[in-house]
């Protein structure tokens, strides 16, 4: 007898309400469009990292080494006893959830395991079940668990579903950094050998040529010729920087980003420009090109490894001080660790800008600098002469980067500039800017092109704000000071809000900027005809 | 009563049924926070299923559908596109609105003439989750071209070294 068919009626009684799963039964569920491929053994080889070989998330067996509970939990026991705020961490949540709904992953995914407080949970309970009286007693019952395969998957795949942009630790009554609970399950994930080849391909490439891209120096040199060509047509000005020469007063350090992608070469086109017609005595170098610090999304180790470089690169050049060009990790790593890490740095001297005489005393130990420091100081001195007309065309809107606004407190800078140099700027809704900045969605190595989906649901709740200013204002340009914001929010806004296009500040100063004996200007740093000039 | 009439008469109650209804499909403890927390900004999830719902139900009761609902139907669909669901679960919310509105006219339904209206009222319900549909396909082939689009960008200077791109901006 046939088996019975079900009536229409039936058919159409879909139940969608999802099933109640207990959250510490440790589900990996590794999906399509969350996951971002495993790291190419290569990589780890070349900087001496755990465990290479070819692996891929969706794979049952991650071939781990057969100790790897051990390594895991010692690996574990030894940042409790190193980190203090580690373990506070681990100890203190009262799962208030007010952190809940901060989370921009949260709010675009609808994973209650990506609220911040259950995703660290995720570690704590691991940490309750093998470091605590109660844990190891009462096992579930005080929200312990196993560490199993299954655990150690979940706790790997949230991981990687944080970008670290700490907006869920400025509504922690408790102050706890829920990103350096995700920084240190990074960690050690990575004594397994797991991390991703987004992030352990520019480890590498930043450990062997000196920026995350692998350039030569010959491709910075030319790259930068090629930038060089363009400020020429723009302008008629040849400018003529140095690399690598000995003796400059300052070394400038940028995201390598900007020197190969769009829209990045315009903001690093807004550099040369500035500094030419500063006549500031700097040089760019080819050995450390690279700001960006990748390694800080594997281990504090590595990041300090890397970070050395431009030191490293300071010393040999004798420069005085050195100055940061837009970014956003590379400043957040700048800014909170190398001074811990490798200072005092007393074989330069204390920052003094060459122009104006002011002296950056928040930088007398790093002696690093930031750029929207520099210029908004030129523009406070009235050194730049500057054209905002030939901005009129944008409408801006700025996008606090996390890092810089909550690492560094870097707020009023860059929108002195924006403002000195475009008439028409729109600040988007208070509670997603500034310290609440909500993120891009794709910082701390998250913006692959795999995980796409991920990075669009992340982006969300900031998307939503531009298209508030939009609605209101018109806003057609999402200005920023990061190279990761420069290169994703640009797909961010192209689904969420099209129409809206992406810069860097230096970008749009570049444009302002009036430059001795320039040629009369009719074309953008894009070679987009400027207001007024279009038919010229 | 005109089939119109009754509907906005039950506005309110159909909205916030067929709200709950979209919210169910979620896990509860993200259902309570898409309930409780009115901030647009704060909850950008909420706001876009509420205004689409809203849009929808002005469209279907030949209310004035403007540009601004319109863009909020495009958005819904842009975040079921990219959500953990099945292209199925994406558009399944406005199949909702069928069931909702045959219970909540159930009295009332089966009068002859305000039945004929009911069944192309469900017809529109049927073509607005056909228009859902393509927008769930249209924002998911977006997702690709994106992807394409990033690795041009990002390698826009070898690109240009290649001829691939305008190597200068004369030539552009």
């Amino acid at each position: 007898m046939p088996p019975k068919l079900p009536k229409p009626e039936e058919l159409a009684n879909v139940n969608y309400k999802p099933p109640k799963k207990w959250w510490q039964k440790g589900t990996a569920e590794i999906k399509e469009g969350f996951w971002c491929f495993g790291s190419r053994p290569k990589y780890l080889q070349a900087v001496d990292m755990p465990n290479p070989r070819e692996w891929k998330p969706t794979d049952e067996d991650w071939k781990l080494p057969d100790n790897w509970r051990e390594i895991f939990l010692e690996g574990m026991a030894e940042r409790l006893q190193k980190y203090r705020s580690f373990h506070l961490f681990m100890d203190i949540c009262v799962r208030c959830g007010a952190c809940a709904d901060k989370c921009h992953f949260y709010l675009g995914t609808g994973d209650p395991k990506n609220m911040p407080v259950l995703r660290a949970e995720l570690l704590r309970s691991v940490y309750r079940k093998y470091f605590t009286p109660s844990g190891k007693l009462l096992g579930k019952i005080a929200g312990a668990r196993e560490l199993t395969p299954d655990v150690l998957k979940e706790i790997w795949t949230y991981a990687f579903q944080c970008t670290e942009c700490r907006r869920c630790s400025v509504f922690c009554p408790y102050g706890i950094d829920t990103a350096e609970i995700t920084i240190i399950a990074r960690e050690l994930l990575n004594l397994l050998g797991l991390n991703t080849d987004w992030i352990m391909g520019p480890v590498a490439n930043s450990y062997r040529t000196g920026n995350h891209l692998g350039l030569e120096p010959h491709t910075i040199k030319s790259n930068i010729d090629f930038m060089l060509d363009d400020i020429e047509t723009v302008t008629g000005i040849k400018v003529e920087p140095s690399f690598n020469r000995k003796g400059a007063e300052i070394l400038f350090v940028t995201p390598s980003g900007d020197l190969f992608g769009e829209p990045g070469i315009y903001t690093c086109m807004g550099y040369l420009m500035l500094f030419h017609e500063l006549g500031l005595d700097y040089t760019w170098s080819t050995m450390a090109a690279e700001g960006g610090n990748f390694g800080f999304f594997t281990s504090n180790d590595m990041a300090k490894k890397l970070a050395y470089k431009i030191y490293s690169e300071a010393k040999r050049l004798k420069v005085k001080w050195i100055l940061g060009g837009e970014c956003g990790h590379m400043w957040r790593v700048w800014n909170q660790y190398f001074d811990t890490w490798h200072g005092p740095a007393d074989f330069l001297e204390a920052p003094v800008s060459p122009i104006t005489g002011t002296r950056f005393e928040n930088a007398k130990g790093s002696k690093l600098v930031h750029i929207a420091e520099f210029t908004s100081d030129l523009i406070r001195h009235k050194k730049l002469s500057l054209d905002p007309t030939r901005n009129d065309h944008l409408q801006v809107t700025f996008h606090d980067s996390c890092n810089t606004a909550r690492g560094m407190g870097i707020f009023e800078e860059p929108r002195y500039i924006i403002n000195n140099t475009c008439n028409h700027f729109y600040e988007m809704p208070e509670n997603t800017i500034r310290e609440k900045t909500f993120c891009c969605g794709s910082g701390s190595g998250l913006n692959a092109g795999e995980n796409m989906e991920q990075r669009m649901r992340g982006g969300f709740p900031r998307a939503n704000a531009v298209q508030y200013v939009k609605e209101r204002h018109g806003v057609n340009m999402l200005a920023n000071i990061c190279a990761i914001d420069r290169a994703t929010l640009k797909p961010l806004m192209d689904y969420w809000v099209p129409g809206v296009n992406v810069a860097g500040v230096h970008e749009l100063l570049g444009n302002a900027l009036i430059m001795k004996g320039e040629k009369e200007r009719v074309i953008d740093l894009r070679g987009e005809p400027l207001p007024g000039k279009e038919g010229a | 009563m005109a089939l119109n009439n009754l509907l906005k008469e039950k506005e309110a109650v159909i909205l916030k049924r067929w709200f709950d209804a979209i919210l169910e499909t979620y896990a509860p403890e993200t259902a309570n926070q898409l309930r409780q927390v009115h901030d647009p900004f704060a909850n950008p999830a909420s706001q876009s299923i509420r205004q689409c719902i809203e849009g929808i139900f002005r469209k279907i009761t030949g209310q004035i559908f403007t540009e601004k609902d319109s863009l909020s139907l495009e958005n819904m669909l842009k975040l079921r596109a990219i959500q953990d669901i099945t292209p199925s679960q994406a558009v399944s919310f406005v199949f909702f609105l069928k069931m909702i509105i045959r219970d909540e006219l159930k009295n009332e339904a089966y009068s002859a003439a305000l039945y004929n209206k009911l069944l192309s009222l469900e017809s529109e319900i049927d073509e607005t989750a056909l228009l859902c549909f393509d927008l769930y396909v249209k924002h998911r082939q977006k997702i690709y071209e994106l992807k394409s689009e990033e690795i041009k960008r990002a390698a826009f200077m070898l690109l240009r070294k290649s001829n691939q791109q305008p190597c200068s901006m004369e030539e552009r």
